[in-house]
């Protein structure tokens, strides 16, 4: 699985718990998921729950806590799928 | 040293199955997640639980970048009236939870009475609902603002490095300040700057700084320091 699919996959993952849809509509590797997305704490558990059920990982939360930017996650993703 | 956090009860979010299924087991330490099951308001149970967790992380991070956002590492202990402690390794901070029909309300302080400690929870007005975030610093600017007894136009709220800073008159506050909000409701925790003030204050006195003591402009702050240091057993 390359990058854009990895990027493809989060976004989708991540989209019902945007609350600010217009950094959604730009969304890049660059975007804050917190400060950007809005997404609250409370969903990011779920998101990385998700996360682990979709590339079939799992992810600790000291690797939860290096995420910060749609970036970090594909990243992390990435190496965690080898 | 402060964290607050709030939880609205009536958003879907928050409604019993709106978790990922593994949510429970992710966050909750293995005797939360038991008295979760054996609690028919377990909804409830989970966001006071939750909410306790996430104001301790900001404040617990504000002290340490180590910290890391790990819910099951901050163990919560309340007593009835939902106050108590949450432990992070071998720390431990003082927590009070308070519950408002749907909101639940955090506040996280180094302050063990919490006598130091402004704090507020809100339902946010529907015009306010279209930017929580300036929601949420309105009510806590109005809220000081009166607590202080200053006009709330000689108070505003700029972020640095993410981290809310409260300006009077100009001037940044030595005093730390949360913000939350979620669905309906904001919420909010700020130390006392007077409080702040009058401890720095007295610990300049209690290290003999005598003219520290004596740049003191304002004797109320040492009286405030003295009352609330009696409050809380330190002095008698």
């Amino acid at each position: 699985m390359d990058q854009t699919e990895i990027f493809e996959k989060v976004v989708k993952i991540l989209t019902p718990y945007v609350k600010n849809q217009k950094a959604l509509e730009g969304i890049s590797l660059a975007t804050h998921i917190l400060d950007d997305l809005k997404v609250n704490s409370a969903r990011l558990v779920d998101v990385v729950l998700e996360f682990e059920d979709a590339f079939d990982i799992e992810i600790d939360d000291d690797d939860v806590d290096k995420v910060e930017t749609v970036g970090n996650a594909v990243e992390l993703i990435e190496a965690k799928i080898g | 040293m402060i964290g607050n956090d709030v939880v609205d009860l009536s958003d879907p979010e928050s409604w019993r199955d709106a978790c990922h299924s593994s949510f429970d087991r992710r966050v909750f330490t293995p005797e939360e997640g038991q008295s979760l099951s054996m609690d028919h308001s377990d909804v409830q149970k989970r966001w006071i639980l939750w909410s306790a967790k996430e104001a301790t992380y900001k404040a617990a991070r504000r002290e340490s970048a180590e910290v890391a956002f790990s819910p099951a590492r901050f163990v919560v202990d309340l007593d009835r009236s939902l106050r108590g402690s949450v432990r992070y390794g071998i720390r431990r901070w003082p927590v009070r939870v308070q519950i408002d029909g749907d909101c639940v309300h955090a506040v996280v302080s180094g302050d063990e009475f919490f006598t130091g400690t402004l704090s507020g929870a809100c339902r946010l007005r529907s015009a306010e609902l279209r930017d929580p975030s300036e929601g949420v610093r309105q009510f806590a600017l109005s809220s000081i603002a009166t607590e202080l007894g200053v006009a709330i136009s000689d108070l505003r709220i700029e972020k640095v490095s993410r981290i809310p800073q409260l300006i009077l008159a100009g001037e940044a506050m030595p005093v730390a300040l949360s913000l939350s909000h979620h669905g309906a409701y904001a919420g909010f925790a700020c130390r006392d700057p007077r409080i702040e003030k009058a401890d720095r204050v007295s610990q300049c006195a209690a290290a003999g700084k005598a003219t520290c003591v004596s740049l003191s402009h304002d004797a109320s702050y040492a009286s405030i320091a003295y009352r609330s240091h009696v409050e809380q057993g330190v002095l008698r």
